[in-house]
């Protein structure tokens, strides 16, 4: 039985950590969080993105997310997107555009689940050549109601 | 070659014991220049390991595929120590070969969390030629 909007709300990151050291040391981390409003199958609300996949390469991104779905879920997001490359040595280049991300979520506990996140990155303007990025990679989601 | 070998052991592994698990995590990308289509990339990465025994010490076999080719991929096989529970502690020690570097020995050690029975997390970190942390999703059968 569908109940309507902001009858609760949750708070959920999808994180991916990782490091790894062979001459110089390549952190990465991916942090996708939310902050859902919604009903029994219907949820939407805000959403940030940080991505650091290289030392030189950071992508920010935030905008709207709209979830159809609570244990098994289907999500999508769209927002503003901005991408900063620095090598030492030299001046910071940035990329901006937008972003649509596609998510798959499945939750396995309460708190504990996985997403499989497909997104799509288009940099239009800014220093950095124009480009279409793809990425596919599953996340660990985090989740807490109140 | 590599993936002969690893389909050799599940196979001999699955027929050796009822239950085992399986750690999985990888990821695609591709870029597409508006003005620079020869510095167009694609790629695939991989990591995956096979425990013989689950949810208990186990002899494992593990692929990491970075997506730079074969060239770049290692192939490591060990004997994996594990405390029981939700939470858990593990440590291992092996050997690992990859054509760029020959044969070279591992340590493993990491924490890991069974969200459910059959489902869990893993982050072990892996210290051969490099050292490198990264999750696995786990699904012992």
């Amino acid at each position: 039985m569908f109940h309507g909007f902001a009858h609760s709300a949750e708070l959920m990151v999808g994180a991916l950590p990782g490091l790894a050291m062979r001459g110089q040391t390549l952190g990465i981390l991916r942090l996708n969080g939310r902050l859902l409003f919604g009903g029994d199958w219907l949820w939407i609300g805000p959403y940030g993105d940080f991505y650091s996949l290289a030392p030189q390469v950071v992508d920010t991104a935030y905008g709207a997310a709209f979830r159809v779905g609570h244990e098994s879920y289907f999500e999508a997001q769209y927002g503003f997107y901005r991408r900063e490359f620095q090598q030492p040595g030299s001046s910071k280049l940035y990329g901006k555009g937008f972003t649509a991300n596609l998510i798959y979520g499945q939750m396995l506990s309460p708190h504990f689940g996985i997403e499989l996140v497909l997104a799509g990155k288009r940099i239009s303007s800014g220093t950095l050549d124009k480009r279409w990025i793809v990425d596919l990679l599953p996340l660990i989601s985090i989740r807490g109601d109140f | 070659m590599a993936a002969r070998w690893i389909l050799f052991f599940l196979i001999w592994g699955s027929i050796g014991a009822a239950a085992a698990e399986l750690e999985l995590y990888g990821g695609a990308n591709s870029t597409t220049y508006d003005d620079a289509s020869d510095a167009n990339t694609a790629g695939l990465s991989l990591r995956m390991q096979y425990n013989f025994t689950p949810a208990d010490d186990s002899w494992f076999i593990n692929l990491y595929a970075p997506g730079l080719g074969p060239l770049a991929s290692e192939l490591s096989a060990g004997y994996l120590w594990r405390t029981q529970g939700e939470f858990f502690f593990e440590g291992g020690i092996g050997g690992s070969y990859s054509l760029i570097r020959g044969p070279f020995p591992v340590a493993v050690a990491g924490i890991g969390y069974r969200v459910t029975q059959s489902v869990f997390f893993d982050f072990p970190v892996m210290l051969g030629t490099a050292l490198v942390w990264m999750p696995y999703i786990g699904v012992s059968f």
